[in-house]
């Protein structure tokens, strides 16, 4: 999508992001192809007074600073968000995969660093404006780890020959053409196993979650003031 | 691997100090071929004992003189046979060994006319008493330097052979004094044994030499390949720093890449050449290893799926040629391939563990003649000496994927 496009297809979003140039700079029209940046705040608060009629909300994961040491974040502004019924693309630079798998626990539906691409970036924000859940990279890595300790059960044959690929850094364009399948054919197995990868940080307790994915207890408690 | 011997002239001034040092022989042996020293050893050894033998002959003359059919031409054998064997020094030091032609075979000719010669000249030749000269101590060195000059093991069986026949039909034919049997035959076994064990001894004095200077030769080619590999990946991050075309974006990730490869540099430059090569430290896990590799690249997003080889131990050899050429992946990609974001994965199981890397550059024909020394030599031919297979997937536009595996057989490495 591109800004040609008629605003009917124009994603509408709102920025949570606690750096005064990063907002300025994603208000900027065409900064974003295709999305459409109507409002761009430092706290969640103005999206939890009211409710607002947009698609996205792009969600950084810190939003904590000495001018706002006391701003809700991590695990608590999704919940919040998530509660009030937007979807919520995170765009972070946390790296730790357990991490993010958890915001998607949480309620977050798509990951995006901010070293990634602008197409790759678009890419997602559309996804997640749709209602969709996104598997990221570092995502794709959690999920085959957890699928590998058993905890993400009855996988298709084609599913994990997907996340295998999808591991590995391949995406559905490649992979279809490896797997002889169609592209939204692996598309859809990529938002199937973003479901579930959802789910299962979701619903899991952190315990269970240290153990699967070889992290030492308590790690998940006290390593991140995220959650 | 054939080993040209190379002749150097040796003044008298530095054959008086090398035989007098001999232990200067071993302790220059890592300055010069191994060969070239042990044929210069046995060029020694003949010297010594030839002078020996010329000194016999010298103090065995007077008293022989008294009992030979003729004083002119027990002189004149004499003679010939000093002169000769000076001669025959006099080349052997110039030339720093023993040469079969022509004095090898020269040396066996005046040997056998010493033994017919003295069979005719002295009648108690053939009694085994102090009479019968000096011509049969001679015919035992000149056996066992036969043994020496031939350099054929086979063929070094001859001159011996002949020197004892020589001997034997002297004395049992051309003597016509008191024949001493068992003296004549153990005589014959002295000879010809003595030409054969030196014979032998040349053989795998020199068999030991060329191993060692094979060896050798692999060593100074592995460091060359050492060399190659450390320094070959330097030269382009310093061409790329000093290039002014290269992306300002890129010079953070380059200056983190250079800081790496000073200290890279350093040590390698602690180890002479030629030597065995560095102390490789010990065993790490894959996992290290991968995230040292990729650690201070910018400008480029990488991810790190690698939680399903956390168990994966490493030799220390191969940590470090892991380490080497995924740098060297790495780095490529970082300045050629355009690419935007890099994956590296790995997995193990029971049998085996796997790493690839992924990017979304630009991508390339995927064919042998398309990887250069960087992809070809540094990556796949020097983890192929490890065991690691490589496969390279790659088209114009569509990034490239490259997959290295391993069983854990190949040189004990454990999950």
């Amino acid at each position: 999508m591109n800004q040609d496009e008629s605003p009917a297809h124009t994603v509408r979003a709102v920025l949570i992001e606690n750096h005064t140039f990063m907002r300025q700079g994603l208000l900027e029209p065409g900064a974003l192809p295709g999305i459409n940046v109507v409002a761009a705040y430092d706290t969640i608060d103005p999206l939890l007074n009211r409710h607002v009629d947009i698609d996205l909300v792009i969600l950084d994961l810190h939003l904590r600073s000495v001018h706002q040491p006391d701003a809700t974040q991590g695990k608590a502004a999704i919940r919040a968000l998530s509660g009030a019924g937007y979807n919520i693309c995170l765009y972070t630079e946390e790296e730790h995969d357990w991490v993010l798998g958890l915001c998607m626990g949480f309620g977050a539906s798509g990951i995006v660093n901010k070293s990634d691409t602008q197409e790759d970036t678009v890419d997602a924000f559309m996804r997640v404006a749709r209602g969709e859940r996104v598997l990221s990279d570092v995502l794709a890595g959690t999920a085959e780890l957890l699928a590998h300790h058993g905890q993400l059960k009855e996988l298709t044959d084609r599913e994990q020959q997907y996340l295998h690929l999808r591991a590995r850094g391949l995406g559905p364009s490649e992979i279809s053409k490896r797997l002889f399948v169609r592209e939204d054919t692996a598309a859809k197995a990529s938002r199937k196993l973003a479901d579930r990868l959802a789910g299962y940080f979701g619903t899991t307790n952190f315990a269970d979650i240290e153990r699967a994915m070889g992290l030492a207890p308590g790690d998940i408690l006290y390593r991140s003031e995220l959650l | 691997m054939r080993r040209v011997s190379r002749s150097r002239s040796l003044s008298f001034r530095q054959l008086l100090i090398e035989l007098l040092r001999i232990d200067r022989l071993t302790a220059q042996s890592w300055a010069r071929d191994a060969s070239e020293v042990a044929e210069r050893g046995m060029m020694i050894i003949f010297v010594m004992t030839r002078l020996v033998i010329m000194a016999s002959i010298i103090l065995a003359t007077p008293s022989i003189l008294g009992n030979t059919r003729s004083a002119p031409m027990t002189i004149i054998l004499g003679g010939s046979a000093l002169a000769y064997s000076a001669l025959m020094i006099i080349a052997a030091i110039k030339q720093r060994e023993l040469r079969a032609a022509p004095w090898g075979y020269a040396d066996v000719a005046v040997c056998c006319v010493a033994l017919v010669g003295s069979a005719v000249l002295f009648p108690q030749f053939a009694d085994g008493g102090p009479a019968a000269g000096w011509a049969g101590p001679y015919a035992v060195n000149a056996a066992a330097a036969s043994g020496v000059w031939t350099r054929r093991y086979v063929r070094s069986l001859v001159a011996p052979c002949l020197v004892g026949g020589v001997y034997l039909f002297s004395c049992l034919v051309l003597s016509s004094g008191r024949k001493d049997y068992p003296a004549i035959a153990g005589f014959v076994l002295v000879c010809t044994a003595f030409g054969i064990a030196a014979a032998a001894f040349a053989y795998f004095w020199r068999h030991l030499a060329r191993t060692s200077d094979e060896y050798r030769d692999i060593l100074v080619r592995e460091e060359k390949k050492r060399a190659d590999l450390n320094i070959h990946p330097i030269i382009g991050l310093l061409r790329a720093l000093a290039d002014p075309e290269t992306r300002a974006g890129q010079l953070p990730g380059l200056r983190s890449e250079a800081a790496f490869a000073t200290g890279q540099l350093r040590e390698f430059l602690k180890v002479p050449p030629g030597l065995p090569a560095r102390d490789a430290g010990s065993a790490r896990q894959l996992e290290q290893v991968l995230r040292e590799a990729s650690a201070g690249l910018t400008g480029i997003r990488v991810v790190r799926n690698i939680g399903l080889a956390r168990s994966v131990d490493l030799s220390p050899e191969l940590a470090t040629a892991m380490q080497d050429a995924l740098r060297v992946l790495l780095m490529n990609v970082t300045l050629h391939a355009n690419a935007t974001k890099l994956v590296m994965h790995a997995s193990a199981d029971d049998q085996s563990w796997e790493v690839t890397v992924h990017d979304n550059g630009q991508g390339f024909e995927s064919v042998p003649a398309s990887f250069g020394y960087g992809l070809g030599t540094q990556v796949i031919d020097e983890l192929g000496r490890h065991g690691v297979n490589v496969i390279v997937w790659s088209r114009p536009g569509e990034g490239c994927l490259i997959t290295m595996t391993r069983s854990h057989e190949e040189g004990g490495n454990s999950i």
